[in-house]
């Protein structure tokens, strides 16, 4: 049975729910730890119907008023903006009156078809670009529901299929705060792809969708290292920081400063925590880089073959990833997150490309560069008592050239509930696109197509000779100069 | 320091076979602290473009050109001294070799030292030392070429290809392992900066089998004290790295810099039709066991290189050739002449077979060249070496070479003449057949077809006893009832099939008894010298298939090494090489009261 750990951050958000709407709902962005555990990393009620719930505050007090179709949009949008080792495990209901919290009630009943309706929207929205994730699609969920009159909290875990199935689920608020380890990666484009539809007026839209597939593709067979070393994918990531600092303090026997011997956590209330005073995750970020195949067809070997085509689909640039982990989390876990948050992101900022799109053909132009937005960071503002330790948990937005981080304030607030100050969003991780890039490409072509000559891969040799040659007429030049002097002093 | 010279026992076999007034070039490997191998050589043609750029890009990489080889008077000019000498770029020292025609007596290995030759000593290095110091590295990875069908585009595109290959991003990887090297050297921590290629493959699991060939270690280990070539392919001695090849997509952020660019993409319409040809690099290098693992990604890099360069030579030349303006997908093949001691690769396109007059052209080249015969092939894509785990799909197929591991025959002074090649053991009751008491010529048949097909004269199948009956038949020899019967067939019958499945000719030999074998015992010897093919002889009531003799010129004693397709039993080389099935007969195994007949397959003019 897998258990759902909260913080203390979390009830204090859902009594402050039912107090200051009488009946709120929303989302739960959690992480997998393990596969006993899911840590909730953040709840956002949903603001959409704000207005409306003032005037109607006598109607819209039960889950059957919910509007799934808001709701299944802020589960979507919020998914865009977790990195790849967070995601939306369920929703939450926050109330004033008892019946949310007991099993037996109507109100409850109501939930099961909340969940399947939801989800059929979910499926309906990834059908259009592809799923987001490298692993397969999640389908149990967490339904979490807290009434203000009983103050109490009621747990289920919600299984899609044959109607629908809840089943019982443990949870428990936890003191201590959660610590996460921040990893990061720069995935850098640089693929030519040929565009095969024979038409005249290609459709941008299904080119993406080609080249979506392909890095789906391509980052399914690919291998993640960390710190630029090889690590074995079946211990946790615990394990390999305890090894990283061995190695570290092996480098460095001076640093016998440390002294640290105490583990605190054997409790079972909370996850393991590691000492803070050194930790490679509390104070660095891990570098990861990732590594493709090398190959034409990575499952098809007889589709190699010559194809003709008459347009190209060239990608360029990077796209920046931070993951955010927990120490229990195993190494196979975080190569995955790393590359769902990859394939998350590609996908986003192409959809949101897509969306402000008038017309989905590309006119005769020899040219037509594409600019998606590009991704920004934000971390939660702390209230109270800190949620976390270690690295400090970011969310991402997408700007277009041109945007300012007010865009991102005001979809956090809807999205995620929470204030942002602009000047705290970090919009330095990507650059502007760069449109020189395909510019210069065309440019070192036109240079090498002067040489028509085939490219002897020998070295040379003629360099050095004319270098001796050189190298011997200054020599001859100093001689005929000393001696041109001897004869001139001598006639004096 | 002049380096250490060392020349193949593989070379100088070659250059003692060369009879005719030329000059070639030399290539060897520089490794250690200063030793050069010489290894292989190419006869330069005295008028024209010199092919030594081209002929060092079908060798693996690290089998560089050192200098240049000089037979009978050929003068300077003739050889292109000058020329080839400017080429060396692997040591300030080409090495010069001045070899008679026809013999090695007179060898004389000089070194040019600033413009003068000073003339060396030399160690011959056998061919077990050699398997013992060098392996090859055989490299697998994929590109698209994208480009419009002309030579000039082909050449700037691949051109580019080349440059992406060195820009220091790629990551390679041993199959089935978490062994991977990048620029800096190897990843895994159980490699050092000290550690060697023998370290690597000690630790590389043997391609499928792993308790199948762990128990022929110990069996090998108790019997013999030679190391173990776990990765040595069938029919080769040398050990074979397999390489895949991956590509870092991580940029770190550099500090004080601004941040790079974001994601765009870019639409372009061509002006003219392009085609995408998928290119799947294999390549090749050789490396000393002892060579540091930090070299490895270097000669990895340039191993591509040289197979891209030989795609492009391939891509232009039949662009050029057909002016059909279409591209074809290219293939690499490696090749493994036993007597040149080293892997030599060639790109060939698919949609052209062997037989196409381009395709004959460039292989009869390619002979030349190397002055090798045209009697028997060495670059037909059958010829092509196949590695480990590549047959682990392909159908069931008899033992091979069965006569390996055989003890000597006891012949007093005797010398052995044995089949020039590999072969299958063919005999009765495999596949389903139930042709005991009858089939054995049928079997003596598959296994001469199947020595056709590994030295890669044919890409026929293996014919069944059912095809060898309708083919007697079809040709009139046969009556129709004979099809689907139990008939014996013979030596005639034998040459007959060999004509019309292989198009091979067939020398048929006739004695009256058993007792006169002893008197065609130097005949035999010479057919194996010369032609080495099994030899299938039927008399009485019983066939076999001869794969050698050992024969002593001076007292006329003989032993036949004889391949029994009577054998009903398993194909455990173990028993048939004790029971006897595969050994050495002497006299008494022929019948006196017998006539024999002698089918004795040429090889035909192929190349």
């Amino acid at each position: 049975m897998r258990t759902v750990l909260l913080s203390k951050h979390d009830e204090l958000y859902l009594e402050k729910c039912a107090q200051e709407n009488q009946f709120s709902y929303g989302i739960i962005v959690g992480h997998q730890a393990d596969l006993t555990k899911s840590v909730v990393v953040h709840l956002a009620r949903n603001n959409e119907e704000d207005a409306d719930l003032e005037d109607l505050s006598e109607v819209r007090l039960t889950i059957s008023d919910i509007n799934s179709q808001a709701l299944a949009s802020q589960w979507l949008s919020a998914s865009k903006m977790c990195p790849g080792s967070f995601d939306v495990i369920g929703i939450f209901v926050s109330s004033v009156r008892s019946d949310v919290v007991n099993e037996q009630s109507a109100e409850f009943k109501n939930a099961k078809k909340l969940f399947s309706d939801i989800y059929d929207l979910l499926l309906k929205s990834n059908s259009s670009f592809g799923v987001y994730t490298t692993d397969i699609a999640q389908t149990d969920f967490v339904f979490l529901s807290y009434s203000l009159a009983d103050k109490k909290v009621l747990c289920k875990n919600y299984s899609y299929g044959n109607g629908g199935t809840f089943t019982n689920m443990e949870f428990r608020f936890v003191d201590k705060p959660f610590e996460w380890i921040q990893l990061e990666c720069s995935y850098d484009f640089d693929d030519v792809l040929p565009i095969l539809d024979s038409s005249r007026r290609v459709n941008i839209e299904d080119q993406f969708q080609s080249m979506i597939v392909s890095v789906r593709k391509n980052l399914l067979a690919s291998e993640v290292f960390l710190q630029n070393e090889v690590v074995e994918d079946t211990i946790d990531l615990q394990a390999y920081i305890k090894k990283k600092k061995t190695k570290v303090d092996k480098l460095q026997p001076t640093s016998t400063t440390g002294g640290t011997a105490t583990a605190s956590s054997n409790t079972t209330d909370s996850l393991p925590r590691l000492a803070s005073e050194g930790i490679i995750g509390g104070t660095e970020t891990i570098r990861a880089s990732i590594v493709l195949p090398m190959k034409c067809q990575l499952s098809k070997p007889t589709d190699i073959k010559v194809r003709e085509f008459s347009g190209t689909l060239h990608m360029s640039g990077i796209i920046t990833s931070k993951v955010f982990c927990n120490p229990r989390n195993s190494i196979a876990d975080v190569k995955r997150f790393l590359r769902d948050d990859v394939l998350r992101s590609l996908i986003t900022r192409i959809q949101v490309y897509c969306d402000g799109l008038t017309d989905p053909y590309v006119t005769n132009e020899a040219l037509y560069i594409s600019e998606p937005p590009r991704r920004v960071f934000f971390s939660l503002p702390s209230e109270g008592p800190s949620a976390s330790v270690g690295a400090v948990v970011q969310f991402s937005e997408y700007l277009f050239r041109g945007e300012a981080p007010t865009v991102v304030v005001a979809q956090a607030k809807q999205i995620l509930d929470v204030d942002l100050d602009p000047e705290t969003i970090s919009v330095e991780a990507e650059g502007l696109p760069d449109d020189t890039h395909f510019n210069n490409c065309k440019m070192d072509a036109d240079c090498i197509d002067d040489s028509g000559i085939m490219t002897s891969s020998m070295p040379k040799p003629e360099l050095s000779r004319s270098l001796y040659m050189v190298g011997i007429a200054v020599a001859l030049l100093v001689l005929l100069s000393s001696v041109a002097l001897h004869f001139v002093l001598a006639e004096r | 320091m002049l380096p250490k010279l060392k020349i193949s026992a593989f070379l100088l076999k070659r250059l003692e076979r060369t009879k005719q007034q030329c000059s070639g070039c030399l290539f060897g490997v520089f490794y250690g602290e200063g030793t050069l191998l010489l290894l292989s050589f190419n006869i330069e043609s005295s008028l024209g473009q010199l092919n030594y750029e081209q002929i060092q890009h079908r060798f693996p990489a690290e089998l560089d050109l050192c200098g240049l080889v000089k037979f009978g008077g050929c003068t300077d000019g003739e050889a292109h001294l000058n020329e080839v000498i400017k080429s060396v770029d692997i040591t300030d020292n080409p090495i010069l070799l001045q070899c008679e025609l026809g013999t090695l007596v007179g060898l004389r290995a000089s070194f040019f030292v600033h413009g003068k030759l000073e003339e060396v000593p030399y160690e011959v290095m056998e061919a077990h030392q050699l398997y013992n110091d060098f392996c090859f590295t055989r490299l697998q990875c994929g590109f698209f070429l994208q480009t419009a069908a002309t030579p000039e585009s082909v050449a700037r595109e691949m051109h580019v290809l080349r440059k992406r290959v060195a820009d220091g991003n790629l990551v390679f990887n041993v199959p089935q392992t978490k062994i991977f090297i990048n620029n800096y050297g190897p990843l895994d921590k159980q490699f050092s900066g000290d550690s060697q290629i023998q370290d690597l493959i000690d630790v590389i699991p043997t391609p499928g089998h792993e308790k199948e060939t762990a128990s022929v270690d110990k069996k090998k280990l108790k019997g013999q004290n030679t190391p173990v070539k776990r990765l040595a392919p069938t029919g080769c001695d040398y050990e074979v790295i397999p390489i895949d090849v991956m590509r870092s997509r991580s940029r770190d952020p550099v500090s004080g810099e601004p941040p790079h660019p974001a994601l765009s993409i870019a639409v372009t319409n061509e002006e003219q039709i392009r085609v995408q040809v998928p290119l799947e690099i294999e390549a090749m290098a050789i490396l000393c066991r002892k060579t540091k693992l930090q070299r490895l990604y270097d000669v990895l890099i340039e191993s591509i290189c040289r197979g891209l360069r030989l795609f492009e030579l391939s891509l232009i030349e039949h662009l050029t050739e057909s002016g059909s303006g279409k591209l074809l997908v290219p293939a690499s093949y490696h090749f493994y002449p036993q007597e040149f001691g080293h892997f030599v690769s060639c790109a060939y396109l698919e949609g052209l077979s062997d037989d196409t007059p381009s395709m004959l052209m460039r292989r009869k080249r390619l002979h030349r060249q190397f002055a090798l015969p045209i009697s028997r092939p060495y670059f037909r894509r059958a010829n092509q070496m196949l590695f480990l785990g590549e047959t682990e799909d392909a159908p069931w197929t008899p033992l091979l070479n069965t006569h390996i591991g055989l003890r000597p025959s006891g012949v007093v002074d005797g010398k052995e003449y044995l089949v020039n090649g590999n072969y299958h053991y063919y005999h009765y009751l495999q596949q389903q057949v139930q042709d005991k008491g009858w089939g054995c010529a049928y079997r003596s048949l598959q296994t001469i077809c199947s020595w056709f097909v590994l030295q890669g004269y044919t890409n026929a199948p293996i014919p069944t006893h059912l095809e060898v009956q309708e083919y007697l038949h079809k040709i009139n020899d046969k009556p129709a009832a004979f099809v689907g019967s139990s008939q014996w067939i013979g030596s005639t019958e034998i040459s007959m099939c060999l004509q019309g499945f292989l198009n091979v000719d067939s020398k048929i030999l006739h004695v009256a008894s058993g007792a006169e074998l002893a008197t065609i015992a130097s005949e035999l010897a010479m057919h194996f010298q010369t032609q080495g093919t099994p030899v299938m002889i039927g008399g009485g009531v019983l066939a076999h298939t001869i794969i050698g003799v050992d024969y002593c010129v001076q007292t006329g004693q003989v032993k036949f090494l004889i391949l029994d397709p009577h054998y009903t039993g398993a194909d455990d080389l173990a028993t048939i090489q004790i029971k006897g099935w595969c050994g050495w007969k002497g006299m008494d195994f022929w019948a006196k009261g017998s006539y024999y007949n002698l089918c004795m397959p040429q090889r035909p003019i192929l190349y």
